[in-house]
Order: structure tokens, then sequence, then C-alpha cells
């Protein structure tokens, strides 16, 4: 529940970023410059005067849309391969589970840098490569479940009913997995987040002004011996979201499924 | 073993065409992508001919499957052309960055090993007690952490604060000869590395102990009158380890892709970092030639991982 309330503070701050950040994320006040954590800047000022605190609130934004984004098209992808492979066997199985397991050994980070620093890092195209790396874990699950679902009985009844395959797939695989794809979810959350903050490290997300947790980490490392805080704050923001919904997951696989609490 | 031989010899076979495949669609998306290395290398305005002389100059203006034979065939010789930007080969700046690459991704997963499994089999045999919670906590924060933060982190309390170690590069200038200067510029990378690994390990040894201590045999260990710490340590362990094994393999892609990282913020001369500057750069030759050599050595070490089972269970064969 501890997870639940750090990813609720998280998507709080982002989507009311407006209203609950004290200050502006781009105003300069280079008199109040370096400014250490305080009644006025609570998390202090950085090398531009501008408050942490605000961009911080403000960062979320972009980290949180990216980690949906690309969290959605992940499992769209996963679940509807997965399902596939699961629920038809065989040689669609052995071909899915082939091709996941070579996007499994590819070195992700790496394929997600080329690709963003050679077409440029836009949301939608940053949440397209990282779902493109995430996608096989997720697959992976999806299949498991529908394997040991699709002898059960209602599956078997359904087909006597002659309910086609999409039917039978969505309607009664992929909706009695749901609860492994919610957890899925939860801690792909934490996974694209992390990626999406390692790249905006290397200079391939948010550009500045607009504040990302990556980039203000980069900033902050140049005042590191004066200033800690200005590094400091963003990197414990992206560790408490990740945190968080790697929390949530562990808890909602625990509600799903109180036989494996504990063992995982 | 004329069974294991074969079964090398496909793999074997696999691996090459997975690194055809992957070298080829690379290849296609670094032409397919809008702008290319002539906007770098002349930096600022420069007319259309001056782009069509660089183009021709570098042969980007052959066609497509033409530069691709042309670099397959190439590097299957070992000869992995020369950078757009320096001219040097790029086979001599790979092999240069390599062995502080390895030395630092071998370090981190020595050292998440070392101390991974033991605290994994700590948490699975004293269940539900202090070390089991601090096994799930050093599991949690391992894989919540962003590496490069965790590594900033990590010098502003070990580099900063406490005057302890160096903060970036592999030596001080003109001293990489020396061991003791070696070994104290790699506390910090390979700690920051080692303990993200660190998590996904413990967590296997974990669930995967408390699997085997479950078993018969284990059972029957403990009837027989054995000691626990034998039953837990030479027959359940070591039934165990298989997953930790695969998860071991698992994570080299992980850990190559932390290594990028890594060595961009302690300034560490890797190939991580030779790629980073590389695809800045749109300095082709070399980012293929470094994912070659990543695959590679990906694909190597899941095969040597595959091959590690049938030396910790001697049931598992190859057909």
């Amino acid at each position: 529940m501890l997870g639940a309330l750090a990813v609720g503070v998280m998507l709080v701050a982002g989507v009311l970023a407006p209203a609950v950040a004290p200050y502006s994320y781009s105003t300069q006040a280079l008199t109040q410059r370096l400014q250490p954590p305080g009644r006025a800047h609570w998390l202090g000022t950085d090398g531009f005067g501008r408050d942490v605190l605000s961009r911080v609130i403000w960062g979320s934004r972009v980290s949180l849309e990216i980690g949906f984004l690309a969290t959605a098209l992940s499992l769209v992808v996963g679940s509807a391969l997965g399902g596939a492979a699961g629920y038809f066997g065989g040689t669609t199985d052995h071909a899915i589970m082939r091709v996941a397991d070579a996007f499994l050994s590819v070195p992700a980070l790496f394929l997600v840098l080329i690709v963003v620093a050679l077409f440029g890092a836009s949301l939608l195209n940053t949440a397209l490569v990282i779902a493109l790396v995430t996608w096989a874990p997720a697959a992976r699950v999806v299949r498991g479940e529908c394997l040991a679902l699709r002898t059960r009985e209602f599956v078997q009844a359904a087909h006597a009913l002659g309910a086609g395959h999409v039917r039978i797939l969505g309607r009664h695989l992929l909706l009695n997995a749901l609860p492994v794809i919610v957890v899925q979810a939860s801690l792909l959350l934490g996974q694209t987040i992390l990626i999406e903050s390692g790249l905006s490290y290397l200079g391939l997300g948010a550009q500045p002004p607009l504040p990302s947790w990556g980039n203000m980490v980069v900033e902050g490392r140049q005042f590191l011996a004066s200033a800690w805080w200005i590094a400091a704050f963003p990197g414990l923001a992206i560790f408490v979201t990740v945190l968080g919904f790697n929390l949530f997951g562990d808890g909602l696989r625990d509600v799903f499924d109180p036989a494996l609490r504990g063992t995982s | 073993m004329g069974g294991l031989r074969s079964y090398v010899l496909r793999r074997l076979g696999f691996a090459a065409l997975m690194l055809v495949g992957v070298s080829m669609i690379l290849f296609a998306v670094m032409r397919v992508a809008p702008g290319g290395p002539e906007a770098v290398l002349v930096g600022g305005e420069f007319s259309a001919e001056a782009a069509a002389q660089i183009r021709q100059r570098l042969g980007l203006d052959r066609p497509l499957a033409l530069q691709y034979a042309t670099w397959a065939a190439a590097a299957v010789r070992g000869d992995l052309g020369r950078s757009f930007k320096t001219g040097d080969p790029v086979a001599t700046l790979i092999a240069d960055r390599l062995g502080p690459t390895l030395q630092l991704t071998g370090g981190a997963l020595l050292f998440a090993v070392v101390v991974a499994v033991p605290l994994g089999v700590l948490a699975a045999v004293r269940r539900g007690t202090a070390w089991d919670t601090l096994g799930s906590a050093v599991s949690l924060f391992g894989v919540s952490f962003p590496s490069f933060w965790l590594g900033i982190m990590l010098i502003l309390l070990f580099s900063e604060a406490l005057p302890w170690l160096p903060p970036s590069g592999l030596a001080e200038y003109g001293r990489e000869g020396d061991v003791l200067s070696r070994v104290r510029h790699a506390v910090l990378p390979t700690l920051t590395l080692g303990l993200i690994q660190m998590a996904a390990v413990m967590r296997f040894t974990r669930s995967s102990l408390l699997e085997a201590l479950r078993q018969d045999y284990v059972r029957t260990a403990r009837a027989k009158g054995l000691a626990d710490g034998r039953v837990v340590w030479r027959h359940a362990l070591r039934n165990a380890l298989i997953p930790v094994v695969t998860v071991i393999g698992l994570s080299l892609p992980t850990l190559v892709g932390g290594a990028v990282l890594t060595e961009t913020v302690f300034a560490w001369p890797g190939i991580g970092r030779l790629a980073v500057g590389a695809v800045f750069e749109r300095d082709y030759p070399v980012i293929m030639g470094v994912n070659l050599v990543v695959a590679v050595v990906v694909v190597t070490a899941n095969l040597l991982t595959d091959l590690a089972y049938t030396v910790i269970d001697p049931r598992i064969s190859y057909q």
C-alpha cells in the first residue's frame, strides 16, 4: 500500500503540476542561485536559480507520460502475441517465442539509444522504441497464463458453442489473464520510467528548459561538490516512483494470487 | 559427446543467423534515419554538393544492399571499417575499449553473485525473518534504482563528502599500469553496476532454493541426519543453481545496457561510451562495430550459460 501511496502522490503531482508547483519551472532568478533547501525553496534552487521542487513536479509529467504510453503499447503487443502463442500453440507458439527470445537477448538500452538518437526523441518515438524492447517479457507471462487457461472447461465450452478464435482469445483467455496483465503493467511502468530516465540522462529526453528527471540529474552533476540537492532530488523522485510501481505490482500479485504470496 | 557437439554447432548456426539479422536491421535503420553523417562532419551550413561529395567519399551513395554486402564481407574477415570521424580502424577503437568494459561488467557480475547468492540462501533458509526482509528490500531497491543516479550519489558520498575514492576515469593519468590505482578507480563503478545486477540474482536464488528445499531428497537428506548446512549448501543449492545460472545469462543484456550509463557517469573509457559518442556523431561504422561485438559477446555468453547447466546438473544433456 506504500507503493500505491507513492504512485498516487507522483500521479497527482504530475497531473496537477501547474497548480501544485510553487514556482515556474523555467523562471530564472540568478540572485537566488544554488540556494540550499530551506523555507522559501523546500528542495533548494539550481544553477539558474530555478526552484528544484517545482522542476521535480513538472519533470514527473514527461516521465509518466512516456511511461504510460510505452507500457500501454508494450502490453498490447505483448498480450496479443503472448495470447496467440499460448492459445494456438505449436508452430505459431514456437515462432513467436523465438522472436521474443531474440528480443530478450538484445541489450535494450543500446537499441533504444540508437533509434532515439537517429530518429529524434519525440514522445511517440521514445515510447514506441521502449515498447519494442519491453514487450517480450510481457508476452512470455501472458503466454504462460493462456497455456494454462486454454484447456479449461469454459474454453472448451466456448469452442463447442462455435465461438471464433478472436472471441475465445479476447473474451475468455485474455480477460481471465487480466490480473496477470495488470501486475505486469505495474512492473513495466517502473521499468519504462527507468529506461526513459536513462535516455534523458544521456541527453535524449525532454529538451531544456523543459525539465525531466534525467536531465535534471545531469545538470546537477556539475554542482555536485557545492549543491548536492540539484542532482539528489530528481533522482530520488525516479527511485520513489519506480519503487512505488514495483511495490504496487507485488502487492497486486498478492491480492490476485494469494497462493504465490512470498514466493517470488 | 557427439550429441553435445552437434548441439553446439546448431546453436552456433542459429547465433550466426541472428547476428546477420540484427546487423541487417541495424544497417537499414541507420540509413533510413533522417539526417546523415555529413551534417555532423561539416557542421553548420553546407551546400548540397558538399554533402553529396562527402556521401560519395564515405560510400553512402551506393545501393544499400551493396553497402551492406561490402561491410559484411569485410566484417567476416575482422575488418570493421574505419571511423567516419577520426579515420581510425573501428576494430582498433573497439579493442582499446573492450578491456575496461569487460573488467567493469565482469567485476559487477562477480560482486553481484558473491553477495546475492549467500543473501538469497539466507533469505530462503531463514524465511520470514529479518534476513528475508533484508533480502526482499535489497532486491526491490536494486530493480528500482536509476543506475546513473546511484553512481552519482556514490560519488557524492565517497568522493565529495568523504575523499576516499576517485570519482572518474580508469586510473590517474599515466598510471594505467598501476594496479592499486586501477582498483581504487574501479570500486565505485563496479559497485554501481553490481548493486543493480544483484537484485535479480538474489530474487532467483531465494525462490528457486525455496522450491528445492521442498523436494523429497532434501527431506531424505535431513532424515538421515545430515547437518542443516550440508543439506542446504550441497544438496539443495546445487539444484537451485540452475535457474540462477539462467538469470545470470539473461541479465547480460541488461548488464551491457547498464554499462553504457555507468561508463558515462564515471567517464570510464569503455565501449559503452564509445557507442554513445558514435551515435551522436552518426559514426555508422563505429555503431555497427560496437553492436556486432556486443552481440557476439552476449550470444557467446548465452551459449556458455547453457553449457554450464551440464556441469551443474549432469542429468541435463543436449541432443
